[in-house]
């Protein structure tokens, strides 16, 4: 468990050591930035124009498509390619870790790094679902629930320091969870309320179907990200051939969302279930962005995800016998 | 502690390790000695886990690398031939990595590292960029890496390869001063640094064990700069 803690928690501020992680979030944040202005603009819009589901603003377009396109081939790229080219691969094959534990490892690293990606956009949702917040004003249940903004202080804290600092993050961290239990507790048993009352304008529970449909195919990709890297000597490789590996899952979606191709008018033809049935981008945007969580799409991610994983762990096996 | 028992390694058809056997009994220092190509790294990995072998047998204090290779790597400090390290960490996140790595925790990986740090004269350099070390710190750091969880056999590959003679001065004395806690394999092409560092030799020429003896025996017949010389002749 400590050994797994270490190796998580170096490959995660690897993410922040170099300008990837960086480039990485900011991409993401001009592309979400300008999409939300595009998505406010359709919901505000007079007329015939105007989209049903605020989420199909900011995740059915083409130029949200073509930057999460990009983005888990820049988080998976160094992860093995790196290591081989470098040679540091002897290094942490030697340890006493299994293979599979390295790649499990590595694989919650940058699923942890995409998942921060995302966090973000959650500011974007009071105005996409035009939230109300009805604040009741402090008692002693609130404070106790606000004091669990220590849990991520600390985990920052334990995720960059080395020193003396290490035990203030972890008493920060557990404190914070403490805290965050107790308010949850006192606040249903004592207050009977809740922390503070919110009111969607419209139905939430779409933007939270879209957030599970961009976390199952996300990890999908990234799990073919970290096979493919581990296969190739140089990053710059690995992420191109990662960029082609998922062109397969999202080539489709690009073409019918950008119009470019217009699907038939019969839904049984064959050639455009085969292409609905591996499109991520037509998943996320006529079933997930609406509400509906179809489990065939799940299964698919689930099922690429555990094979991109296995193939990574054989494909290190393989370095052994050669 | 260390034992192999005809030990193959095939790179495709060329035979990189023939038949390999030897033992290292517990405390002993031997050297690993060979030219370019003789197959010493190759062994080295076998042991330390990163290549599997064709065929044959190693044990590490009675784990075998194969049937057994978490058990065998925890007794093992291997330090790789030149040295791969992450240039972007900093020395002593670097350590604390490879600590927490290895299983170390809380006060004694904290214990563990102020030691290596100063076994490795490394004091002055806890917070530099590995990537911007000279070759002989980043020896350093590899050393320290390899002895942080205080194993009980050290794999050295060419430990003092590419370092200045004051730093292989140290170098040999530090791995002197190992020998009497640790089980030393190390391998090097300088015969010089065999006499002065290991009770024993083993001398290996294209793939295969040439002979092996006390280092005092191997002075006796001849010295070893002439043993060495007869055997890569042959």
């Amino acid at each position: 468990m400590r050994t797994s803690l270490s190796l998580i928690r170096r490959e995660f501020a690897a993410y922040f050591l170099g300008p990837l992680g960086y480039v990485a979030l900011a991409l993401f944040l001009l592309g979400g930035g300008v999409l939300f202005r595009f998505t406010v603009d359709l919901l505000t819009a007079e007329g015939a124009k105007g989209i049903e589901y605020p989420m199909q603003g900011l995740v059915g377009n083409v130029g949200f498509w073509l930057v999460f396109w990009v983005i888990p081939p820049l988080l998976t790229m160094r992860l093995f390619a790196e290591e081989r080219a470098t040679g540091t691969l002897e290094m942490l094959l030697t340890a006493p870790i299994q293979d599979s534990r390295v790649v499990i490892c590595k694989y919650l690293a940058c699923l942890l790094f995409y998942i921060l990606l995302w966090l973000p956009t959650l500011l974007f949702l009071p105005v996409l679902l035009d939230l109300h917040f009805a604040w009741p004003g402090w008692s002693i249940g609130r404070a106790l629930v606000a004091g669990s903004l220590a849990i991520p202080v600390g985990l920052v804290i334990l995720t960059f320091s080395i020193g003396s600092w290490r035990p203030i993050g972890s008493t920060l961290f557990f404190a914070g969870l403490a805290s965050w239990v107790a308010g949850i507790v006192y606040l249903r048993l004592v207050e009977k309320s809740v922390f503070c009352p919110i009111t969607p304008g419209i139905d939430p529970m779409p933007a939270a179907a879209a957030y599970v449909g961009l976390f199952g195919s996300g990890a999908m990709f990234l799990a073919l990200g970290l096979w493919v890297s581990s296969l190739v000597k140089n990053p710059i490789v690995a992420a191109l051939v990662a960029l082609a590996v998922n062109l397969a899952f999202i080539l489709g979606g690009l073409l019918v969302l950008g119009g470019f191709y217009v699907p038939p008018a019969d839904t049984g033809d064959a050639g455009f279930r085969v292409m609905s049935f591996l499109s991520v981008p037509l998943h996320v945007s006529q079933d997930f962005a609406r509400g509906i969580i179809d489990t065939r799409h799940l299964l698919l991610y689930g099922s690429v995800t555990l094979a991109g994983l296995f193939l990574t762990v054989r494909s290190l096996e393989r370095r052994r016998w050669q | 502690m260390i034992h192999v028992q005809a030990l193959t390694k095939f790179y495709g058809d060329y035979p990189a390790v023939r038949d390999v056997s030897f033992d290292v009994p517990k405390g002993q220092v031997v050297g690993f000695l060979g030219p370019n190509g003789a197959g010493k790294s190759t062994t080295m990995r076998v042991l330390a886990g990163y290549l599997t072998a064709t065929s044959g047998t190693a044990t590490i204090d009675g784990f075998d690398v194969f049937s057994d290779p978490v058990a065998a790597r925890r007794r093992i400090g291997y330090m790789p031939e030149s040295c791969p390290l992450y240039p972007e960490m900093r020395v002593r996140e670097f350590l604390h990595f490879r600590a927490g790595l290895k299983g170390l925790t809380g006060k004694e990986r904290a214990d563990r590292l102020d030691y290596v740090i100063k076994r490795c004269w490394l004091g002055d350099e806890e917070r530099t960029l590995i990537g911007n070390l000279s070759k002989g710190y980043r020896q350093r750091v590899g050393l320290a890496d390899a002895l942080v969880a205080d194993p009980a056999v050290l794999i050295l590959d060419e430990p003092t390869a590419g370092l200045d003679p004051t730093q292989i001065r140290e170098t040999r004395e530090l791995i002197r001063e190992l020998g009497q806690q640790h089980t030393i394999l190390l391998s090097t092409h300088i015969l010089s640094e065999v006499e002065m560092t290991c009770q024993r030799a083993i001398i290996i020429n294209q793939g295969m064990v040439a002979t092996s003896g006390m280092v005092a025996d191997l002075k006796r017949d001849g010295g070893l700069e002439e043993v060495f010389v007869r055997i890569t002749k042959e």
